[in-house]
């Protein structure tokens, strides 16, 4: 059983990251808990204090929480959920981490369509809420289906991020393929087979199968980003490992930014 | 659905033509082709262009069953009115009309009476190739600006590889959504539903505009993806998207991106363009 935690609103980032998480849930045994977060500029200053003030919250969670229910309704998608939507007034991130951090959850989901300035991106792997996660965060970006995975790597990476996955992913049979990226500004996508790949995959690999994962291919990727993350869109989910708080020089990060697809992050060590 | 496709006197129609005739076979739509000619002394020499124009039309979309009737006779040029011509052929109509006009006169004001007179619902224009035909930045200026439907600009050199539809208003009418279902079919390509952000980032009516357009596409089976863009950063993500896609913009009244790309800039956009552009409505 994976335990998610996925905040949402009544926009259409949250509508994909929900449908999303169905088509997660045909691999693993998803229990999702919703949370939404009433923010302070979301409702407006408190028209007094003490008494007035504390109505008004539950007023405001009120009609918020019957905005989310209908929502839900209109989804009316088939989840296993943990119980009822959370309705908190708040500030999100802080709201958001302090439920990872005490509820011991697998999996954060998040939908957050992607922005032509990939700054947004950076943004938001700096916020205080990814900076002190302490679980894998899937960042679904788009609608897709999940029928094959990519395990995006460098030559610098441990065998970190795939322990993450296979918590996730352990007897789903999902195929993934491992891709090895490396960046240039310019020039045309080089594709070949992985023969310089790490040679930590191929273990990797057959701890993958022994775990109920499909190994699939390995892939070398060499050229500019956003023609290596139009390459990846094939794939209904890009893991890959990153350190808490990352560089913007971060090769795998500048493909991320730039990637379609739901991204998994899994938190490497350094 | 109705189409007016125009067809340039100095332009080789045959690309515009192919590609009208597979929106046709998809769509069933009526279809008015219209020649322009500077005066009327030109005439007949714009209806025999017109007549290669059916005879290509109704080639490309022999074999299947087409709504169009195919009669072999020849054509009279009829006269409508002062500088306005219709070729007509004998014979029954088809269960679809595909007509030929002709206009003599200001190319830009031809073509916005036309889609008036025919009511249409899209203007295929050439979208040249660096020629000096009737086609140019004025014309399409003219009918951008005055035409009250959509409008696409079809360049030759490549396929599209995406179709990328921007809007920033939730006015978006649902011919418009399903012309872009054909466009898409048309070409193989995927399509980028483009959502632009002002300064309190996606306009709520926008984003619930966005999440009923994506799922009119994925109920249909189009892989559609969704993306964000900010005003600022607009101009530089049209100079990139069009390089290899088909750019859509949904420019109606009040529309941001009708004051970001000014009349002039988007007839220079859609001459230098690599690759068609639509102007929906």
């Amino acid at each position: 059983m994976v335990k998610a935690l996925i905040p949402i609103n009544v926009q259409l980032e949250s509508s994909i990251a929900l449908r999303y998480a169905k088509e997660l849930s045909r691999w693993v045994d998803l229990r999702l808990q919703e949370i939404h977060v009433i923010e302070a500029a979301q409702k407006g200053p408190p028209p007094g204090h003490g008494w007035v003030k504390q109505t008004w919250e539950n007023a405001s969670i009120d009609t918020a929480g019957e905005e989310i229910r209908q929502f839900l309704a209109m989804e009316n998608l088939d989840l296993k959920r943990i119980r009822e939507t959370e309705i908190i007034a708040g500030d999100r991130n802080e709201t958001v981490l302090e439920k990872l951090l005490t509820r011991q959850y697998h999996l954060f989901i998040e939908g957050a369509l992607p922005t032509f300035d990939t700054a947004d991106f950076y943004s938001r792997l700096r916020s205080s809420l990814y900076r002190n996660m302490p679980c894998p965060a899937l960042v679904v970006k788009n609608l897709v289906s999940l029928d094959k995975a990519a395990m995006l790597v460098d030559a610098e990476d441990s065998r970190s991020p795939v322990s993450a996955f296979l918590k996730i992913f352990a007897s789903s049979k999902i195929s993934v393929d491992a891709v090895v990226c490396k960046t240039k500004d310019s020039g045309d996508l080089r594709v070949t087979d992985a023969e310089g790949a790490p040679a930590w995959i191929d273990e990797a690999f057959k701890e993958a199968e022994e775990q109920g994962v499909q190994p699939g291919i390995k892939t070398m990727l060499e050229g500019p980003a956003d023609a290596a993350a139009q390459y990846l869109r094939e794939y209904g989910l890009v893991a890959a490992s990153l350190p808490k708080n990352p560089e913007p020089n971060e090769s795998k990060l500048d493909i991320l930014a730039r990637m379609q697809s739901p991204v998994l992050i899994c938190w490497s060590e350094k | 659905m109705k189409i007016l496709v125009e067809v340039d006197q100095q332009q080789d129609p045959s690309f515009m033509v192919r590609q009208v005739a597979e929106l046709a076979g998809n769509t069933w739509a009526n279809i008015t082709f219209l020649g322009i000619c500077p005066d009327e002394k030109e005439a007949k020499e714009t209806a025999a262009k017109l007549d290669a124009c059916r005879d290509m039309l109704l080639s490309e979309i022999e074999g299947e069953v087409s709504p169009y009737e195919s009669h072999s006779s020849e054509y009279t040029l009829v006269k409508l009115e002062k500088g306005v011509w219709e070729q007509q052929y004998e014979g029954k109509a088809g269960r679809k009309d595909l007509s030929f006009r002709i206009r003599c006169g200001n190319p830009g004001r031809a073509i916005v009476s036309e889609s008036m007179d025919t009511n249409a619902d899209l203007i295929v224009m050439s979208g040249g190739n660096g020629g000096s035909g009737l086609w140019t930045g004025d014309t399409l200026k003219k009918v951008v600006r005055n035409a009250s439907c959509s409008v696409l600009a079809l360049k030759e050199e490549k396929k599209p590889q995406m179709i990328v539809c921007c809007l920033d208003q939730d006015t978006v009418t649902q011919s418009s959504i399903e012309l872009i279902n054909q466009l898409v079919t048309l070409y193989g390509a995927e399509l980028e539903i483009v959502g632009v952000t002002d300064s309190a980032g996606l306009p709520g009516e926008v984003d619930r505009r966005m999440a009923s357009i994506l799922s009119y596409y994925t109920d249909r089976g189009v892989k559609a993806w969704v993306r964000l863009v900010d005003s600022a950063s607009l101009k530089a993500f049209v100079a990139q998207a069009e390089k290899n896609n088909l750019l859509a913009l949904w420019m109606g009244k009040e529309s941001l991106l009708d004051r970001i790309f000014s009349r002039q800039r988007l007839a220079e956009m859609v001459k230098s363009a690599e690759s068609s552009i639509l102007i929906l409505r």
